[in-house]
């Protein structure tokens, strides 16, 4: 037997039932086992490539180490590539290995919190080819370069765990664009093949006729990215230049660096006309399984001990005001019952101490059947996006509990602004975390600033000058990582437009959503 | 001179004490015979590639056709001496699938202002493999203690770039130039 709750709750009551929970909660988390920051393996990426051979040892370097022929030794992935040696021992059977890498990122998943730290990069060899040296100690061989990692790989002859001799190769970096013309606001696929593992091949910056539009990555991707940029400005022609980066703006001389094969691609793509806004939409990363089980406002450290109540939602991801059906098992027949949504309040703003509290919110309270079940329907609050947590609580205690992850959501942005004016563009179910809770825009692919949901709770609204010639401008806003407050050293990628969010993100191990807004206005005179 | 090279062997013996103290402590002897100090230089003489607007300067990664150019300073660890033609019975540089460079000991620089040390340059061949690569220089004295060091340098494909034409560089000479 189940029985309806009811889910009505005004935010005073919110405010104040909050304000009760956050003490107790705050002392929970002392007692919590908390993880500790830690390199998280990434989930499978749709059309990402895997690692192409199994992990060998790469052997022991020999005193006296021969030179490998590698023709040719600058290609692209794909390209077929003769490797061979001479004076090497006679008639002995060769294992080629590759020098490449595994990378991963690295959070530090907490209750209150999910920080982005960095990168983690494991050189490992690749077996990439078997050989056996004649009689007179030589041997050719015959490979396709690998999809992999771009930039410098040595290659190791290792002849009974011995490397006896050293080739290398470079895998070329390609950059590419389709289309090449089309109207304002036309998709531009950027697709791109050898993006490096270590730090200053890791990274691509993106200028659009010479204005930053943002950084892309392809660590958990083998040096894969797509992504995806608006055809912005005048009819004629543009120019996006996809260039070498550290970590998140250009590294205009990479020509003079130890990494020039990072340096600039530069593609022309053609404005034919202005055809008026495209319509607002928000283009969603890869679906994904996440890869760790930690989520924000989950604490297994109020559960009731013993308790053997069990919950389910119908849906476990959704926007603000969401609908959704609980289904309850295990619970103490016919005792009161209520159910709550745990959350965050604060912000990071000059953060010194603690700066955001645990709180609770009630969705609703109703009484558990004789047979410990309940059904029940409630609504996703207005509030932070990211994860939560819906407890169900009797007699004071959290009997079982679900997380539900809060979708980003469009509200409004003007369809026509006059040149000079400021407008707005309105957001809900902005999150907290340093994986989502800021967003970052560009006006015209020119990164402008950003926007956080933290202390608004979750609410964004940007304001914005409408600027250029009277016509179609376009307005995108991005995931961005926040890496302030606290700033770990040495994090790539934060504070600007990811434009490779949807394929390559720290967030998507965790089960972060985190939507592109294509958002557009009509500027008059 | 003496007062320099009192200076150089000082760097060095910091340099040789701490940085394989750190990088490869558990290879380590408990004693060190020679200190040793290397870096390279590209070379002003290439062949087949192009000459570096500035030669002679220190660096670790080369494109072939480059000349690289192996710079070694080093005393005796027990007396503090130089290591000189007077003292050293050989010394090389072994580089994967070349034969061994000779090091010479000699004077370099402006006549105003000459350092001694020791060198070994070599063409890095058009076929060579790209990639990191480790070079071992071996120092024997003539006491028969020998001093070893493992030196990492970088080979890199020399790629085609974006250039300025020499036309605007020139304009641009007259107002760089009236600036100093």
């Amino acid at each position: 037997m189940s029985r309806t709750f009811r889910s009505s709750t005004s935010w005073r009551q919110v405010l104040a039932l909050g304000g009760a929970t956050a003490v107790g909660a705050l002392a929970l988390l002392q007692t919590a086992a908390v993880a500790a920051p830690l390199p998280v393996t990434a989930p499978t990426i749709p059309g990402a490539p895997g690692l192409f051979g199994p992990v060998v040892d790469g052997g022991k370097a020999s005193e006296t180490m021969a030179t490998l022929k590698t023709k040719p030794d600058v290609a692209p992935t794909g390209a077929g590539v003769t490797i061979s040696g001479t004076g090497l021992p006679v008639s002995k059977d060769v294992r080629l290995v590759w020098m490449t890498a595994n990378v991963r990122y690295i959070l530090d998943p907490k209750p209150d919190s999910l920080d982005y730290i960095g990168r983690k990069v494991d050189k490992i060899a690749v077996a990439l080819a078997n050989a056996k040296t004649d009689a007179s100690g030589a041997f050719s061989v015959t490979f396709k370069v690998p999809k992999d990692f771009g930039g410098l790989h040595d290659i190791y002859a290792v002849v009974d765990g011995v490397q006896v001799a050293k080739g290398g190769f470079l895998l070329e970096r390609t950059v590419r664009i389709s289309p090449t013309r089309g109207p304002i606001g036309t998709p531009i696929t950027v697709t791109v093949v050898g993006m490096g593992s270590p730090t200053y091949e890791s990274v691509g910056s993106v200028l659009y006729d010479n204005r930053y539009a943002g950084a892309v990555s392809a660590n958990t991707t083998r040096g894969f990215a797509v992504f995806k940029l608006r055809a912005a400005g005048g009819v004629g022609s543009h120019w996006i230049e996809y260039a070498g980066s550290s970590h998140t703006v250009p590294y205009l001389n990479m020509q003079q660096s130890p990494v020039p094969w990072t340096d600039s691609h530069r593609m022309k793509f053609t404005v034919t006309k202005d055809a008026g806004s495209p319509a607002a939409s928000l283009e969603w990363p890869a679906a994904v399984q996440p890869t760790i089980n930690e989520r924000t406002t989950l604490l297994s450290a109020n559960l009731a001990a013993a308790s053997t109540a069990s919950v389910q939602l119908d849906s476990t991801a959704g926007p603000i005001l969401t609908k959704v059906n609980v289904t309850a098992s295990g619970l103490t027949p016919n005792a009161p019952v209520a159910l709550q949504w745990t959350s965050v309040v604060g912000n990071r703003v000059n953060c010194t101490g603690t700066c955001w509290n645990f709180v609770n919110q009630p969705l609703g309270e109703g009484r558990a059947g004789a047979d410990g079940t309940l059904k029940s329907a409630i609504k996703i609050p207005d509030g932070l996006g990211g994860w939560h947590v819906v407890q169900v609580v009797q007699n004071g205690q959290v009997k079982a509990q679900i997380p539900y992850f809060v979708k980003r959501s469009f509200v409004s942005i003007p369809k026509v602004v006059k040149a000079g004016e400021p407008f707005f563009v309105e957001l809900k179910g902005v999150g907290w975390t340093q994986i989502d809770n800021t967003v970052a825009v560009t006006y015209d692919n020119s990164y402008i600033g950003y926007a956080c949901g933290f202390n608004s709770n979750g609410y964004v609204r940007i304001q914005l000058f409408a600027t250029g010639e009277p016509g179609t401008h376009l307005i995108d806003l991005y995931p961005l990582l926040y890496t302030q407050q606290p700033a770990y050293p040495y994090s790539q990628l934060g504070m600007v437009p990811l434009l490779g969010f949807a394929n390559d993100a720290p967030g998507l191990a965790a089960g972060y959503e985190l939507p592109a807004y294509r958002l557009a206005i009509q500027v008059v005179k | 001179m003496k007062r320099l090279m009192l200076v150089i062997g000082l760097a060095v013996a910091a340099c040789v004490t701490v940085v394989p103290s750190l990088a490869q402590a558990a290879d380590l002897p408990k004693k060190f015979d020679v200190l040793l100090y290397v870096d390279t230089v590209n070379g002003s003489r290439p062949v087949g590639a192009k000459p570096r607007p500035i030669g002679c300067t220190q660096t670790n990664t080369f494109t072939r056709g480059e000349q690289q150019v192996f710079r070694i300073w080093g005393t005796v660890a027990g007396t503090g001496d130089i290591l000189s033609t007077e003292n050293v019975k050989y010394a090389y540089v072994t580089v994967p699938g070349s034969p061994n460079l000779k090091l010479n000991w000699g004077a370099h620089g402006a006549a105003s202002n000459r350092v001694w040390f020791w060198t070994a340059a070599w063409i890095l061949p058009a076929d060579y493999a790209l990639g990191d690569v480790t070079a071992k220089i071996v120092f024997k004295t003539e006491e028969g203690t020998f001093g070893t060091y493992d030196y990492a340098f970088t080979v890199v494909p020399a790629l085609k770039t974006a250039s300025v034409k020499a036309a605007s560089l020139k304009k641009a000479s007259p107002k760089l130039a009236s600036r100093g």
